[in-house]
């Protein structure tokens, strides 16, 4: 079993290799084989991964739920003795959270009551769940403005709001990996910038590892240390956000210039 | 502490199930209530008692069921008997009772009927959440696909050996409450408690799973797993009640709603526990209408939970 990690990383990827649900590789290269790919991510940081669509960008996230599991090669977290294909769903979720583009949500669900979710992993479904009026979630309410909406069914909240919901219950469960699969692709720009301010005030306070794939250029610009660029399941670059936005790696990996 | 809906809607529920023994074709004397051995004291006791139980019984596991389903298939009119499922108990038993001779409550038939019903239901899982789940908003239309399969071969059976079969075939069909006696409603009662009981404790992980496949993994709720579960919980529970009543459709479709329209229940525990009582109610209330209207006559119960939920389904999603 491979051990050696470099000390500031959160993740090694070695020679992956993506699939789809059926077990099928998602790319295959000219001569028919899949393209593995390899990477190292840098720990405490945010990093996004961008492309077009249909690169890979959401079953790289969810590699790391091992949702599909990879077909190939090995996946590394620096809080796991083995690879994430080798971890169970119980364990995985002690460390990893999601938020994805666009949640189905039980429409009555109140905001509160969505939050207490967040504890079904420690206390597991005999358990109890903390108290609607529990201390903790009071911090988000203030944080990320929903305190009005505290008591109201989720079908209530914006689209904005909700998202931001989602992103509360994500960070309620204390992961160390956070991953955000798009989560803006269905809000207007105000909610957008909200979204990433709310991210970026919890990553100042309490610095994890987090994985966004996205298409917002002005997120990767102002927000984004890191960038994993994707193109038909290759890795066109891989390194510092700078390095991404300075030498028109954009416009390699989508094929278009963008002012 | 009781919001004043929900205070109307329990003690409405209480008096429809106290109200149900003295409703029905012989009147009761209250003076003989309590002489063991009287006519009043045995239609109460042998015959109304036991029917009230099974009815409220059957009732709210109907509308728990019809709940679970909801939740599991993310449809809000999903339900075991529109999706096929009651139809696959129905014709598990009667295939066993008309091939095999053996009686429509005994174990191998309520087996055979819970083996068709499984099969059924991880078919329609297997559709539905294919290629990601995206197949999803289709689980109504594979649902009646296999439902009308199903009956088709039930129907074509029961024509068939309608002789053999006597009055009761149409139950199969259309579900209908028999007369039992107290130590059958009271095995029945004991044998619900125990399901509803795991499916309350399996409550959270339905919440978990509404929220959609990724998100519950990253709960630590797997997907698959909790699916395969409560299916199998649910399919056994609906065998019972099909092997007893036969499949009696729409409790399962508009209690859950009705329930969610009425209360806004935050979470599935309290859905369930709201469409429980509901659906006792609903039911045993249809009953008397069943059996009041023109004594001794009894309507079908299915007709009549159809012509009262029909209308009162109408109004609510109107009113929404």
């Amino acid at each position: 079993m491979e051990t050696v990690k470099p000390a500031a990383a959160f993740c090694v990827a070695k020679n992956i290799v993506l699939g789809h649900e059926k077990g099928k590789p998602l790319h295959v290269s000219d001569g028919g084989v899949p393209v593995p790919i390899s990477f190292t991510l840098p720990a405490g940081q945010i990093t996004a991964v961008v492309g077009p669509n249909g690169a890979g960008k959401s079953t790289l996230l969810n590699a790391f739920l091992n949702e599909p599991p990879l077909i190939g090669g090995s996946l590394f977290v620096n809080s796991l003795p083995q690879t994430i294909q080798d971890t169970s769903v119980r364990t995985l979720s002690e460390i990893m959270a999601v938020v994805t583009q666009e949640s189905t949500y039980p429409e009555d669900l109140l905001l509160v009551d969505l939050w207490r979710l967040a504890y079904l992993n420690k206390v597991g479904v005999w358990g109890r769940l903390p108290s609607r009026e529990s201390e903790v979630f009071r911090t988000y309410f203030g944080r990320f403005k929903l305190a009005d909406k505290a008591l109201k069914p989720l079908r209530r909240l914006s689209t904005g709001e909700r998202q931001k919901a989602f992103l509360a219950l994500a960070l309620l469960q204390e992961p160390q990996v956070l991953l955000l699969d798009e989560p803006t692709n269905h809000l207007d720009p105000p909610s957008t910038q909200d979204f990433w301010e709310a991210l970026s005030q919890q990553q100042h306070e309490r610095p994890i590892d987090v994985l966004v794939s996205t298409h917002d250029l002005s997120f990767v610009r102002k927000y984004a240390d890191h960038v994993l660029a994707l193109k038909e399941g290759k890795l066109e670059y891989e390194g510092i956000a700078e390095g991404f936005l300075t030498n028109s790696w954009f416009e390699r990996v989508y094929g278009k210039a963008i002012d | 502490m009781l919001s004043k809906p929900t205070f109307l809607f329990v003690l409405g529920s209480l008096l429809v199930l106290f109200a149900f023994p003295f409703v029905g074709a012989g009147s009761l004397n209250f003076a003989e209530l309590f002489e063991p051995g009287s006519p009043s004291f045995r239609i109460l006791f042998e015959l109304r008692l036991p029917r009230l139980v099974v009815v409220a019984v059957v009732g709210g596991s109907l509308a728990v069921l019809g709940g679970i389903y909801q939740s599991l298939f993310r449809n809000p009119i999903a339900e075991p008997y529109l999706l096929g499922t009651s139809s696959a108990v129905s014709l598990g038993i009667v295939l066993v009772h008309v091939f095999m001779g053996a009686n429509p409550e005994s174990l191998i038939a309520v087996g055979a009927g819970f083996l068709l019903a499984v099969s059924s239901a991880f078919l329609l899982i297997a559709l539905c959440f294919a290629r990601g789940g995206k197949q999803m908003d289709r689980v109504i239309l594979f649902g009646m696909g296999t439902n009308f399969f199903l009956s088709s071969v039930l129907f074509l059976i029961l024509s068939y050996h309608q002789q053999h079969m006597g009055g009761g075939s149409l139950r199969w069909l259309f579900g209908n409450i028999p007369w039992v006696g107290m130590r059958q409603a009271l095995f029945l009662a004991a044998a619900s408690i125990g399901f509803l009981s795991l499916v309350f404790l399996k409550a959270r992980a339905l919440d978990a799973l509404s929220l959609g496949d990724t998100i519950a993994r990253s709960l630590g709720v797997s997907p698959h797993t909790s699916r395969k579960v409560i299916l199998l919980l649910s399919s056994a529970y609906l065998s019972l009640i099909v092997s007893v009543t036969g499949a009696i459709g729409f409790v399962g479709l508009v209690v859950p709603h009705g329930a969610r329209l009425l209360f806004r229940p935050a979470t599935s525990r309290v859905l369930f526990l709201q469409s429980l009582l509901l659906g006792a109610s609903f039911l045993a209330f249809s009953d008397m209408v069943s059996r009041a209207v023109l004594p001794p006559f009894e309507f079908p119960i299915g007709v009549v939970t159809t012509l009262l939920g029909g209308p009162l389904f109408l109004y609510l999603l109107w009113k929404r």
